[in-house]
């Protein structure tokens, strides 16, 4: 399988204070990768630093997707080429209509791979049979982006757009963090209908509850800005047991 | 020549003309109180932040002949078009309704002039610009609708600025009898980008359960100086609705004062102001809470770039025995440079107990956490910019008539590459 992502040596600042501190990963085409951890230990910074948020200061290392230097492009490059970025807090826009947005979104990706525009009737007739898969309500593209969204609509809506937008480098920031069980069950199910031979998933997740519904290839533990431990889905069920703790203890005796 | 000159030119000419008795005698008593007071200058209270020397500077020059007119275009209803304060017949119609009066002005007082009188009465103590228009005007809507009746299209009244006369006075009086209803749009326009002056008053009253939908457009020419004043009645359970654009003008100001008279009246006022380099806007509004158990709301926004200057005080009163007063008011604004600047002042006085009143502004730039959102879905920078200006602009004029959004939302689309 082509190594869909490939990261190196990451050393990140924010506001001069370092989050990740050589940080190494690779995510193979088809493969579906967790990334957990305590509060603070990076891993928001890592997902927000691969899609291109500004106030994120890279001090060194790579971050190639595809082969590309990553790094050397605007998040909106980065979207265009495949890259998704689910949001652990979506933002309200209020007075922009969520059909607006999603259409200029989808023709950006159109463009991006040399296809035609969607017109107002296709692009209709492409999101309402994936709002339908998502329990999205009937007056969602009318609303204004996220305007008065609960926290669980917000985070369906979030994997909506990713079903749109066919990405190829999935990345979801909490995209668990509050959600009751029926809105994690269908989120859950949006995520594994993505899962592809061509797709890459990078799942940032503070509990295993995700992890049950959505099984990873690999998990990673992400420690002080580093991972400091690799293995399957059987590394869920220890940290489970053992939470974050053995981290510190681990840290200390070193 | 200077304004005053000008004016005092305007008025020389206006009183040799074969008014009634009663008519020259209201202008000559509001003509020697704005002679006496002349322009507001900055120590008064209401034009602190607005300087007046775009128009004490202002010189008249030759007036443009009127060939195009770059309005709305309505299709239907009656249309009402002025250039320079001056009707042009040949591209105005008054079709003929039940229970609706609507006239130009000058027509109306020329066919019963007595009937207007106690209309066109002013105070004594009157604001400089609607004593000079009460001693200057020329022409302006009368519009009077019969107890229960209803405009079925929106009327438009359109003037055209700079055009026949560089410095216009036009005059707006609207009655709307018990339970009639009316929509009418005052679009402003202007030809050329010469210096010219309009001064407006309007009065509207509404007697019970009547409702206006009044719906303002300024988009004027660059130089373009705007004085506008509207003052409205709303009566028992009667219904005021404002929406106001300003779009384009050198120095515009406008005043908006709601009298809610009686209990169960209501008013919406909404806008959106703009102001680029080198142009000024100020929205002054009041709403009178006289009566008990009114309710209004009030949500003002602001564009403001380059070195663009906007001024807003929205003052809401509640007079004693007001009682079950609602009232809500907003003003959010967005600063598109670092050289544009806000004066956004909302002013809550409340002398009744029982009531419930908000009130809150805000001055911002784009909010970066949406910029990067929509630019982590693909949207170029710049493009999210514009599409954020847009959704923020639209916002301030919801509610408005089905008929006019999308002539309204190409007239803000064609003005935020501007700020």
């Amino acid at each position: 399988m082509p190594v869909m992502l490939e990261i190196s040596g990451l050393r990140v600042a924010v506001d001069g204070k370092e989050i990740l501190r050589g940080l190494d990963l690779s995510i193979d085409a088809g493969e579906v990768h967790a990334v957990m951890g305590p509060n603070g230990s990076g891993k928001s910074t890592l997902a927000n630093v691969i899609a291109g948020r500004d106030g994120y200061e890279v001090l060194a290392g790579s971050v190639r997707y595809r082969g590309q230097d990553l790094l050397a492009q605007s998040p909106e490059e980065r979207a265009r080429g495949g890259v998704f970025l689910g949001f652990q807090y979506p933002v309200e826009i209020p007075g922009l209509s969520t059909a607006v947005f999603l259409r200029a979104a989808v023709n950006a990706r159109r463009a991006h791979r040399g296809e035609e525009p969607l017109d107002a009737m296709d692009f209709l007739g492409l999101v309402k049979g994936r709002m339908k898969e998502l329990g999205i309500r009937e007056d969602f593209l009318q609303r204004a982006i996220n305007e008065g969204f609960s926290g669980g609509e917000k985070k369906r809506a979030e994997i909506f757009q990713m079903a749109l937008l066919e990405p190829q480098l999935v990345l979801l920031d909490e995209i668990d963090s509050g959600l009751d069980i029926d809105a994690l069950r269908v989120v859950s199910d949006g995520i594994n209908r993505l899962r592809a031979p061509d797709r890459a998933m990078l799942l940032v997740t503070h509990y295993r509850r995700l992890l049950d519904y959505v099984p990873p290839d690999r998990i990673h533990v992400l420690s002080e800005g580093q991972i400091v431990r690799s293995g399957g889905p059987e590394l869920a069920g220890e940290l489970e047991q053992s939470g974050y703790g053995w981290l510190r203890a681990e840290a200390a005796s070193a | 020549m200077s304004a005053l000159t000008h004016w005092q030119a305007q008025y020389a000419q206006r009183s040799s003309g074969a008014e009634p008795a009663w008519l020259r005698e209201l202008r000559e008593a509001a003509w020697s109180g704005f002679a006496a007071r002349g322009l507001p200058g900055r120590r008064d209270e209401d034009w602190k932040y607005t300087r007046l020397s775009a128009l004490e500077r202002f010189a008249p020059k030759a007036p443009l002949a009127l060939t195009d007119l770059p309005t709305i275009a309505p299709t239907a209803g009656a249309l009402l078009v002025f250039a320079g304060g001056r009707l042009v017949p040949q591209w105005s119609r008054l079709p003929a309704a039940p229970g609706v009066e609507v006239a130009n002005l000058a027509a109306a007082l020329a066919a019963d002039g007595d009937a207007l009188r106690p209309r066109l009465r002013l105070a004594d103590a009157e604001r400089p610009f609607a004593a000079l228009n009460q001693a200057l005007f020329e022409d302006g809507l009368w519009l009077r609708l019969a107890p229960g009746a209803r405009l079925a299209e929106p009327l438009h009244v359109v003037h055209v600025g700079g055009v026949a006369q560089s410095s216009a006075h036009l005059r707006l009086l609207i009655e709307l009898g018990e339970h009639s209803e009316a929509l009418v749009v005052e679009h402003h326009l202007g030809a050329g980008a010469d210096a010219y002056h309009v001064n407006v008053l309007a009065q509207a009253t509404l007697a019970p359960g009547a409702r206006l939908r009044h719906v303002m457009l300024l988009t004027h020419g660059p130089a373009a100086i705007h004085i506008g004043d509207f003052r409205v009645r709303v009566g028992r359970d009667a219904r005021f609705e404002s929406h106001a654009l300003a779009a384009g003008g050198g120095l515009l100001r406008q005043d908006i004062d709601v009298a809610l008279d009686e209990p169960g009246g209501e008013c919406s006022l909404r806008g959106l102001y703009t102001a680029g380099t080198g142009e000024h806007v100020d929205f002054h509004t009041r709403i009178e809470h006289i009566a008990p158990h009114c309710r209004s709301e009030e949500t003002y926004k602001g564009l403001i770039g380059g070195t663009g200057r906007a001024v807003f005080n929205g003052r809401v009163h509640v007079h004693p025995g007001a009682d079950k007063t609602d009232s809500a008011m907003t003003c959010a604004n967005l600063l598109l440079s670092n050289r544009a600047e806000v004066d956004a002042k909302p002013e809550l006085e409340i002398y009744a107990d029982d009531v419930k009143c908000s009130h809150g502004a805000t001055v911002g730039q784009l909010d970066e956490a949406q910029v990067f959102y929509l630019r982590a879905r693909g949207i170029a920078e710049a493009a999210a910019r514009e599409l954020l200006m847009t959704a923020f602009a639209r916002d301030a004029l919801g509610g408005l008539d089905a008929r006019l959004q999308d002539a309204v939302a190409a007239l803000i689309d064609a003005r935020l590459p501007q700020l």
